[in-house]
């Protein structure tokens, strides 16, 4: 019974439920909220890329630079659900960067303020830790599940669809 | 077969949105406050060159903390220099060049480097100072307002 339960769940969230819904609104948040803070001071977010010690510093400002507009971008695409398959394609993308590079600088053993969503602002701890790199698999299941739901509540890419399907 | 046919049509699409932000990005960023400005290399190295006063040039001279170079020719140079500076004439190139080979080791050690010329605008001390940099030299180079006669005019010491 319960296990008939649960997989009725789960394949509602396969498929794509508001449940879902919610989380891609949540998630474009997330990246709209990270992504203001960084276009906010970008001479800021270029020395986080150089506490990562991982790029050359030649290549730092073009990051600096096109990373934050990125996630805004992105962030947005995602809360209006407008090319959902693509902006959590490149928004898993980004996320999947962000936990190499955190992973990198773990195996290290070094520690710093991840500068990654700005969330230190609400006293929440960013440190790079392993529980960060978890973290960040967590919001990368997420934004594939997003991906990969079929139907997709609260969007604009629904909208245009029933649109084109009663115009057809 | 469906599937990677949508999967390559996600990509494309994606790669189109990196680029319209890239492009967004760097037209923002072009009046943006706190943005990073793109130079050329040859002005960041210009930008190395400093004029500093004779005032200031007595100073490193008393703590003996800068090599004075001398950017006239071989003859004015026997004829009056500053004391202890050496010899690099700017022109002609290839005897400027060998002379700087010669003096590269000495130059790129701690001391800073302070070029003159016979004046205020006789320009042979900037483009000594354009060459050392376009060589490799990597730090400051100070340029001597007002040249030898300048410093001559203050009593400061010179050798023949």
């Amino acid at each position: 019974m319960v296990i008939k339960i649960l997989r009725k769940i789960v394949i509602s969230i396969v498929y794509g439920n508001r449940l879902v819904a919610l989380l891609r609104i949540a998630m474009g948040m997330l990246f709209i909220f990270s992504g203001i803070f960084k276009v906010i001071d970008l001479d800021a977010f270029g020395k986080v890329i150089i506490r990562y010690n991982i790029l050359p510093e030649i290549i730092i400002p073009y990051v600096a630079i096109v990373l934050p507009f990125l996630e805004l971008i992105v962030g947005l695409f995602l809360i209006l659900g407008f090319r959902i398959k693509s902006a959590s394609l490149i928004s898993a993308a980004l996320i999947a960067l962000f936990t190499v590079v955190i992973a990198i600088n773990v195996a290290r053993g070094v520690s710093f303020d991840c500068g990654c969503f700005e969330l230190s602002r609400f006293g929440i701890n960013e440190d790079i830790s392993f529980t960060l790199i978890l973290r960040d698999i967590a919001f990368l299941i997420l934004l594939l599940i997003i991906y990969n739901a079929k139907k997709h509540y609260y969007s604009l890419d629904s909208i245009i669809e029933r649109h084109d399907l009663t115009n057809l | 077969m469906l599937e990677r046919k949508e999967l390559k049509r996600n990509i494309r699409e994606s790669l189109l949105l990196i680029v319209i932000a890239t492009i967004i990005a760097f037209t923002v960023n072009l009046f943006h406050p706190k943005g990073y400005e793109f130079v050329s290399r040859a002005k960041i190295k210009l930008k190395k060159i400093v004029y500093i006063s004779i005032g200031e040039a007595k100073i490193k001279f008393d703590h003996s903390s800068a090599i004075f170079i001398d950017s006239r020719n071989a003859a004015s140079y026997k004829e009056k220099h500053i004391s202890g500076s050496i010899n690099i004439p700017a022109y002609p190139e290839s005897t400027s060049l060998i002379k700087i080979k010669e003096h590269f080791n000495q130059l790129k050690q701690s001391k800073e480097i302070v070029i003159y010329c016979a004046g205020e605008s006789c320009g042979t001390d900037e483009s000594l100072a354009k060459r050392l940099l376009e060589f490799g030299y990597k730090r400051h180079v100070y340029l001597l307002k007002g040249g030898l006669p300048a410093w001559d005019r203050e009593g400061y010491p010179v050798g023949q």
